[in-house]
């Protein structure tokens, strides 16, 4: 009797912290069990995704409403997203998170499922300009669920820089030193030909156009203090002031002036650059049925409200702005929505993204 | 025999490699109590909030276990054969010296390229990814070279006499290594297991191209800094730094002593 | 009692441990077989090794050297046989610039982190030796910590407004704030210096632990002051692990890439960090396939040169 009750202690025991290491999972499973009890959806959903759009705290609920049991691995980069997509990933993975200018292609391969609309009630509350995206239609076909849209601008610190209105903070000489650029050869290179403002199609820029681009930005290189890579060196570089003005996102002047540093986002005069992201549906998911409820949550109104409380974002349900205070509106910039999409410049891949990588890598490596 | 002198400057010496080692630790373990979303100074307060959100977050734990399963099984299975291997370059054989580099070729391509070429790899062989299959052979790999190479300076003209006296007294092959071999190499065994752990533990160019639907601390962590505010990384970093210190300073003071050394010890101190 | 003859007495002498286990025959059999075919042994040594090695070496090389003359598009791949990416490689000066500033920076890295190191294995070794094994693991502790976290951490010391600056302000020893600590070829040297610090700490200590005190006993009684005794006995006899050291150090840092684009600013950026852009901002795997080569035979060529001076093989214990 004794040995027979010390083992099922011991194996309780050996349960729980198992349970502990594996993050609640036996105990997540058992409540899953129960909850599944009343809908019938198939598990598990894997998803890879971008940190912002699986944060366990939104992904919870969802959990919790249809008892499925949910497996994410982050993502890194959208190009290594697309390199494993091709390599294999569709079949461990049900839902990808990626930028807007992959998408077509990858619907062409047929490497992505479309958007089957009628089984997602929500998808009503897509902004308009959201609903059949130029980037996001192939043979008449929605191929991506945008969750998220904005622009890259200038962030900056309004204590030590009063206004920034233009990229031109970034490459002139007036704060030498304490300004800061994105590592990332697409952006840049199309910062830099947006400033220049002598380029017909800066989306698409031709060798020549690219050797004038490289120049400039060698010429500019001794302004900067530094490049950032991750989205923590940016906030760090501007939190101790070792900048004042960055390439940068919006969620960084959100974060920073939360903590009472005043920091501003800026609109530049000639345009910021808008990207949407996207959850894209494996072709290879057998768990389609649970894809659709999971679209239909990310537009929603619990998810979009959680992500615009803790980062102001611009999320792809316009129930945002019957949901939002006037002035929380107006700060997040969404007063005159189609006025922000015309005045922003939409990002797309040049035909010969080589030559820009290695345009870049000739910046990098350039003595000053 | 060294002079109380030298003692002290070694010492001193010693202590300052420390200190630099433990510097930007020091300043992690201090940023981790700050008040603060950005990873860095001015001091904003004193905060317990990111330990909290560090038990609130249960993929970290996740991704914590698997790295330190990863870096065990990857200590022990580099370890061995590269054990095996260096044991085999004491004798004399042909092809030695090319072997020999060839073994050591690994340490010379980026770990990128490998990462990429695995990845093309195991997908034209069909072989799904998975943390225990394909990473564990991309860290295996990795720590390979090191673990030759930590293994052979320790072999490095190895006094076979002690070998030979204990097989002359009876003893087989097998007995001779266990009892009479292993023992003496053992710090290199240990050393080389230790770094080969430290290897995979914080790889993670190779990781990244090899894992399946796992995440190892270093691909979470990458990924954390690349997209939101972190700082629990900077408590998960203290809480590792503690736990390990921790457990060497519970481990010293639970140590048995060891019959062989003690014993060799002994004799050295005895003899006239 | 009995009176016991020579070999009784021999053989109870023999210690306790040096008796074999219990002799089972097929043990014996095996072990005498192997005796016999010695080289049988010898690839059963090798052969998990060279199984490994296949996989993580011989076919990536093989795919290096192919891509090198692929062709890149967007989304892929392309074979076209062409030498587009060696020229594109050759056409521009900035390259090659960049591999002779990595390999001057990883000679200084080494060199530096030698002579900061050698001391502090000496240190270590000469411990007692209860206290070693955690000395070590106490080394290894803060490459625990991610590497990631652990490079960012230099800003709030080395920065603008970091403690360096902060302290030498408030000591009145500048008058400004000094900019060179941070984001250039300094900080990366530094922080290469503390990343790589246990590859070239671990291999020197094993070399050194190994020394006996009774060698170094020896020298004094034959005459030798302590710094003869280290120069001729110490010294050579930690060549192995010196030499270790060296090759993976040198190795790391002229391969280095997320240091120097984490802390490089823009004037300590390094050759890997080209290679690095070539695989993660687009699918330029042909041109990083041809980086990678030229990274690859640049550190073959020094470690033959360095082979050739210096008895590198002999480390490894291949007997001349």
């Amino acid at each position: 009797m004794t040995v027979t009750r010390r083992r099922f202690l011991e194996t309780l025991g050996r349960g729980g912290l198992s349970a502990s290491l594996m993050g609640g999972g036996v105990l997540g499973a058992w409540g899953a069990m129960n909850a599944a009890a009343q809908s019938a959806l198939p598990g598990p959903l894997r998803i890879h995704g971008n940190p912002i759009a699986t944060r366990d705290k939104d992904m919870k609920p969802f959990r919790e409403q249809y008892g499925v049991e949910l497996q994410i691995q982050l993502s890194v980069t959208h190009t290594e997203t697309v390199t494993r997509i091709y390599s294999g990933a569709t079949q461990q993975f049900d839902l990808f998170t990626l930028q807007h200018p992959f998408i077509k292609k990858l619907a062409q391969d047929r490497m992505i499922l479309p958007i089957e609309e009628d089984k997602i009630p929500n998808i009503g509350n897509l902004y308009e300009h959201l609903r059949r995206p130029d980037w996001g239609v192939h043979e008449g076909r929605l191929y991506a669920l945008p969750y998220l849209w904005g622009f890259d601008s200038i962030v900056y610190n309004q204590k030590q820089i009063p206004k920034v209105d233009s990229w031109g903070v970034l490459f002139e000489d007036t704060y030498r030193g304490r300004v800061a650029w994105r590592d990332d050869p697409l952006q840049m290179i199309l910062t830099a030909a947006l400033y220049m403002q002598k380029f017909s199609n800066p989306n698409n820029l031709s060798e020549a156009e690219l050797a004038e681009v490289k120049k400039f930005l060698i010429s500019r290189k001794k302004n900067i203090r530094t490049m950032w890579t991750t989205y923590a060196e940016a906030v760090n570089l501007l939190r101790s002031e070792e900048v004042f003005a960055l390439w940068g996102w919006l969620p960084m002047a959100t974060s920073l002036r939360k903590e009472g540093m005043q920091t501003e986002y800026a609109f530049p005069k000639e345009k910021p650059i808008m990207w949407f992201t996207n959850y894209i549906v494996s072709k290879d998911s057998r768990v389609l049925p649970t894809v659709w409820a999971f679209l239909d949550y990310t537009l929603g109104d619990k998810f979009t409200m959680s992500l615009t409380e803790d980062f102001d974002y611009r999320m792809g349900s316009s129930r945002q702005l019957k949901l939002l205070s006037p002035e929380r509106i107006e700060r997040i910039g969404l007063t005159n929505v189609s006025a922000l999409v015309a005045n922003s410049y939409t990002y797309l891949m040049p035909d010969h993204l080589d030559k820009y990588v290695q345009t870049w890598a000739e910046v990098k490596a350039a003595a000053i | 025999m060294t002079s109380s002198r030298t003692q002290w400057l070694l010492r001193s010496y010693g202590f300052a490699v420390y200190a630099f080692l433990y510097t930007p630790i020091a300043m992690l373990v201090l940023l981790s109590f700050n008040d603060s979303t950005a990873i860095t100074l001015p001091w904003g307060g004193f905060t317990l909030r990111w330990y909290w959100a560090l038990a609130e977050n249960q993929s970290l734990f996740v991704s914590l276990k698997n790295s330190v399963i990863l870096g065990l099984a990857t200590a022990m299975l580099a370890t061995t054969i590269g054990c095996l291997a260096a044991f085999a370059f004491r004798y004399r054989f042909r092809g030695q010296v090319v072997l020999m580099r060839v073994l050591l070729l690994p340490l010379v391509i980026p770990g990128l390229t490998i990462g990429v070429a695995l990845l093309l790899l195991f997908h034209a062989a069909g072989v799904r990814p998975g943390l225990l299959t394909t990473t564990l052979v991309a860290h295996v790999g990795f720590a390979l070279p090191y673990v030759f190479v930590l293994i052979s300076t320790r072999l490095h003209r190895f006094d076979e006499s002690l070998e030979e006296a204990a097989m002359d007294l009876g003893a087989d092959e097998l007995t001779t290594f266990w009892q009479i071999t292993f023992p003496l190499i053992r710090p290199g065994i240990i050393g080389s297991a230790l770094f080969a752990f430290t290897l995979s533990f914080d790889e993670f160019i190779r990781t990244l191209f090899t894992i399946g639907n796992d995440n190892t601390l270093p691909i979470q962590i990458w990924s954390m800094l690349g997209s939101m505010v972190s700082p629990e990384l900077n408590a998960t970093a203290t809480l590792i730094v503690v736990v390990s210190v921790g457990l060497v300073v519970l481990g010293e003071l639970f140590r048995g002593t060891d019959p062989v050394m003690g014993a060799i010890k002994k004799a050295r101190e005895e003899r006239p | 009692m009995a009176v016991q003859s020579q070999e009784a007495k021999a053989d109870r002498q023999s210690p306790q441990f040096l008796q074999p286990a219990a002799r089972t025959s097929w043990r014996v059999g095996v072990l005498a077989f192997l005796h016999r075919v010695g080289w049988l042994k010898l690839l059963l040594f090798l052969l998990p090794a060279l199984v490994l090695l296949t996989v993580y070496l011989v076919i990536p090389i093989i795919m290096l050297v192919v891509m090198s003359f692929y062709k890149s598009t967007m989304f892929g791949v392309v074979p076209d046989f062409s030498w587009r990416n060696y020229q594109h490689f050759a056409s521009s000066t900035l390259f090659v610039g960049l591999l002779g500033k990595s390999v001057r920076m990883a000679i200084t890295v080494t060199v530096i982190s030698l002579l900061v190191s050698y001391p502090f294995a000496y240190f270590l070794a000469r411990v007692p030796v209860r206290f070693k094994t955690a000395l070590l693991i106490l080394v290894m502790v803060p490459f625990w910590t991610s590497y990631l976290i652990r490079t960012m951490a230099w800003l709030p010391i080395l920065g603008i407004k970091g403690v360096v600056n902060y302290s030498l302000l408030s000591l009145q020893i500048v008058s400004q704030p000094i900019e060179a600590f941070l984001f250039n070829e300094f900080s990366v040297i530094l922080t290469l210096i503390h990343i790589y610090m246990p590859y070239m700490v671990v291999p020197i200590f094993l070399s050194l632990d190994r020394l006996d005190g009774r060698l170094l006993e020896a020298a004094g009684d034959l005459g030798a002051n302590p710094l003869r005794a280290f120069w001729h006995v110490t010294l050579p006899l930690s060549m192995p692990g010196v030499v270790g050291g060296v090759v993976m150090v040198f190795i790391a840092a002229f391969g280095a890439y997320v240091t120097p684009k984490l802390i490089g600013g823009t004037s300590g950026i390094m050759f890997g960090n080209v290679l690095a852009d070539q695989y993660s901002g687009t699918f330029n795997w042909p041109f990083g396939a041809v980086l990678a080569l030229i990274m690859i035979s640049v550190v073959l060529l020094l470690l033959v040169a360095a082979s050739r001076i210096t008895r590198l093989d002999a480390v490894f214990g291949v007997r001349a």
